[in-house]
């Protein structure tokens, strides 16, 4: 009997410290995309994708669009000393 | 319960920031850990934003949540666009962080590290971060409006013209110093040299990558890069030690002057695709990840502050720049405390993108205490070296000495103790030829960072790499605000003549783009090279120049602001604009003055030119330097007239504004204000 209860006690142990690692490998996966997220934002990768799905074409047009994107950023005040 | 915690947390919270407070500033004796500057810095910080901010965002603006803002209501994809507030805090941060707060606390240690400090601490929780919040509010209350525009609307239009002209001003000389930092740093470099000029190559490569093969992958294209700029570190080594190729990348400073100057001028010439931003995504995150790793490696070392408290040079005689701490400690820290290109970043896109105001107040305050604290996390850099090192690297040759030797003898007369074979093993160290007279900022900064990050990780058998990886850092994001400087005054100065005659109004038309480009470049290129033929080191002239036309800016955006406050009736508060704006003027005129005027040659424009007159009539000079030191003389002469031109403007400024103030306040003038009509918002709270 107190075998069978320290091995059952002993699986649960163990499914708890699985569980634990899951959600914390969950948690570090979750970090990890919001910070891969907030890169693509503020690199502006995200703001062009946008712009290409409000107006889908061509390769080509997806190379103008980026190329406009660059220029407006550019021509204003951005980079301060 | 919870509001007794809370209160407890803040008093703990203010206490800890006031003991270390006292004990950076009362200690004098022993070596203090750097520890105490963080706290000092993080809990003054917190406490500033938590009550200070709170209390202008909800007394001095009356920020609402429900009013809808140009991002929503005018949100067309392109210019305006609702995004989210960590994410605008992530645009704007990377938009003013610049190498201002690197540099300028490195130069304002020599009147050791309290001055500086201090100023970093207090002058931005109380002026530069309250300039960037108000700012900020002000032109989102205006559909986005540049300050030059609400200058012209508010105050009138002579304010306006100053604003433009002030800008275009401070882009000139905030080019040319921050080029002389990374002419000094890479003088006599090969390394060095090597790295930076092998980012050229990089950044086209990434450029085509993301115009042909994968347009808009940035983060690909950056991981690419940024991988290639290591291994270019790294490979610099093997450069420096070939005899045949360490004598290719070994450039004096003129010869990397004109090769800085070639380089503006094409990246802004060329399409912004090629060059200009594919550098801008290496440097943004190059920077990011140095600026992270610093303060990392500054809590994991704990590095021990071996600068004193204060040094000799408050007196005035400081080898770096001469001057006593008022004014020119408050001048030469500028972008760290307050900065008013700051008010160009906060009254540009940022304001197009908030999807609330009260999210102006993390923003805008907010991130100016983020950059505040990398201008600590610099002083500490450039305080963790003995100061004999510091003043060896940062002193010109005409003052300490040319040799190790000379250096040595000279420093260690000024009480701090330097051994001439500690710069030798310092030089082989970090795999340079020398370390003497590399003014600026950037070496000893750089070879501060080294220490810290060798401690960290690999010891003295990095310290070469650590150091060109610091040198490396900071030379790309210089030269990324030379090459987005050049450009945007391009187009400024492409809209001002294109008054005169439309064609050259044209952005697109390239007899336009290469003669403005040429312009721009010829105005800061030709301060730029001046610095570098200076025998006193051209820092001494240049960055001085730079902090009192960015702290002109700073003058005419809060004095906008002030007035703004007035017209809005909130005459009672008008003292949080108005106290920094007094002691702006205060500064920028005391160092104007003193820059024109002061006897002493080393400060005075006009002492200087007279010194050097003398001279040159008594014939004292060899036939062949004639020449140069007439040129020295005109120099002067020009500094001395470009000194007086901000001074008076910063006047011009104050007096229109002050008489706006009286006619509105006395009832002589119907009070107008501009702003936008409420419209509530449409869009649910969702963060």
């Amino acid at each position: 009997m107190t075998n069978a209860t320290h091995t059952l006690g002993g699986r649960s142990h163990a499914m708890r410290s699985i569980r634990s690692l899951g959600a914390m490998s969950s948690v570090i996966c979750d970090l990890s995309f919001s910070f891969w997220n907030f890169l693509r934002e503020v690199s502006g990768e995200a703001a062009y994708e946008r712009r290409l799905r409000q107006a889908p074409g061509s390769r080509a047009d997806a190379k103008a669009i980026f190329l406009r994107t660059l220029e407006e950023k550019y021509s204003r005040p951005c980079r301060c000393c | 319960m919870k509001r007794l915690l809370k209160g407890a947390l803040w008093t703990a919270i203010s206490l800890a920031g006031a003991a270390a407070l006292g004990a950076i500033a009362l200690e004098r004796d022993e070596s203090i850990n750097a520890t105490w500057f963080i706290v000092a810095a993080v809990c003054c910080y917190l406490v500033g934003y938590r009550f200070y901010s709170a209390f202008i965002a909800a007394r001095v603006m009356a920020l609402d949540e429900t009013r809808a803002t140009p991002a929503e209501r005018l949100d067309d994809g392109r210019d305006f666009v609702p995004t989210n507030k960590w994410v605008v805090m992530g645009h704007h941060f990377a938009a003013i962080a610049g190498p201002g707060p690197l540099i300028g606390p490195t130069l304002a240690a020599q009147f050791g590290y309290l001055p500086g400090t201090l100023w970093l601490i207090v002058g931005a929780a109380l002026g530069g971060a309250v300039q960037d919040f108000v700012v900020l509010f002000g032109s989102i209350r205006r559909n986005g409006k540049s300050l030059g525009e609400m200058a012209r609307e508010e105050v009138s239009k002579v304010s306006g013209m100053v604003a433009l002209f002030a800008v275009l001003a401070i882009m000139v000389i905030l080019l040319a110093a921050v080029a002389l930092v990374v002419t000094n740093a890479l003088k006599t470099s090969p390394w060095g040299t090597f790295t930076l000029a092998m980012t050229i190559p990089i950044a086209v490569l990434m450029g085509c990558y993301l115009r042909y093969w994968r347009p808009g992958r940035v983060l690909e294209a950056t991981a690419l890069g940024v991988a290639l700029v290591i291994v270019a570190v790294v490979a610099g080594e093997w450069v420096a030690s070939s005899p045949s190729w360490a004598a290719v990348f070994t450039l004096s400073g003129p010869a990397l002057a004109l090769a800085i100057i070639a380089y503006g001028y094409a990246a802004s010439a060329l399409p912004v695709w090629l060059l200009l931003a594919p550098r801008d995504y290496l440097s943004t995150f190059v920077k990011l990840g140095a600026t992270f790793a610093l303060a990392a490696g500054i809590l994991w070392v704990r590095p021990v502050v071996h600068m004193p408290a204060l040094t000799r040079f408050t007196d005035g005689s400081g080898p770096i720049f001469a001057g006593t701490i008022f004014p020119f400690c408050f001048i030469t820290v500028a972008c760290g405390a307050v900065s008013g290109f700051h008010s160009l970043i906060s009254s540009g896109t940022t304001p197009k993108m908030i999807t609330r105001e009260t999210h102006a107040r993390m923003i805008g305050y907010g991130s100016m205490l983020l950059e505040s604290f990398v201008g600590v996390m610099a002083m500490i850099a450039a305080c963790v070296l003995q100061p004999g090192v510091y003043f060896a690297i940062n002193s010109p040759a005409g003052i300490a000495g040319t040799t190790a030797a000379e250096a040595a003898a000279t420093i260690s007369g000024w009480g701090f103790p330097l051994e001439a074979a500690t710069m030798d093993k310092l030089a082989q160290l970090v795999g340079e030829q020398t370390l003497l007279n590399r003014t600026g900022g950037a070496p000893s900064l750089a070879v501060g960072m080294a220490q810290i990050f060798s401690n960290t990780i690999g010891g003295d058998a990095l310290m070469g790499i650590w150091y060109h990886f610091a040198i490396m850092f900071e030379a790309l994001f210089i030269l990324t605000v030379l090459d987005a400087g050049t450009r945007v005054g391009r187009f400024m100065l492409q809209d001002l003549l294109g008054h005169f005659w439309k064609p050259f109004g044209r952005t697109g038309w390239y007899p336009s783009v290469l003669t403005t480009s040429a312009l721009i470049v010829a105005a800061w290129g030709y301060f730029l090279y001046q610095g570098v033929r200076d025998p006193l080191g051209g820092i001494n002239t240049l960055w001085p120049l730079f902090g009192i036309a960015n702290q002109l800016l700073a003058t005419v955006a809060l004095a906008v602001m002030t007035t703004i406050l007035i017209k809005m009736g909130r005459l009672r508060f008008v003292w949080v604009t108005l106290f920094p704006t007094a002691w702006l003027v205060s500064v920028t005129m005391t160092a104007s003055w003193q820059k024109i005027f002061h006897a002493d040659p080393r400060i005075g424009f006009l002492a200087q030119a007279n010194d050097l007159a003398t001279q040159l009539a008594a014939g004292q000079f060899p036939a062949e330097r004639v020449a140069e030191f007439s040129r020295l003389i005109f120099n002067n002469r020009l500094d001395a007239v470009v000194t007086a031109i901000f001074a008076s403007l910063v006047l011009v400024v104050i007096l229109t504004a002050a008489w706006e103030w009286y006619r509105i306040l006395t009832g002589r003038k119907q009070t107008v204000l501009y702003e936008t009509p409420y419209v509530m918002t449409r869009m649910a709270e969702a963060d």
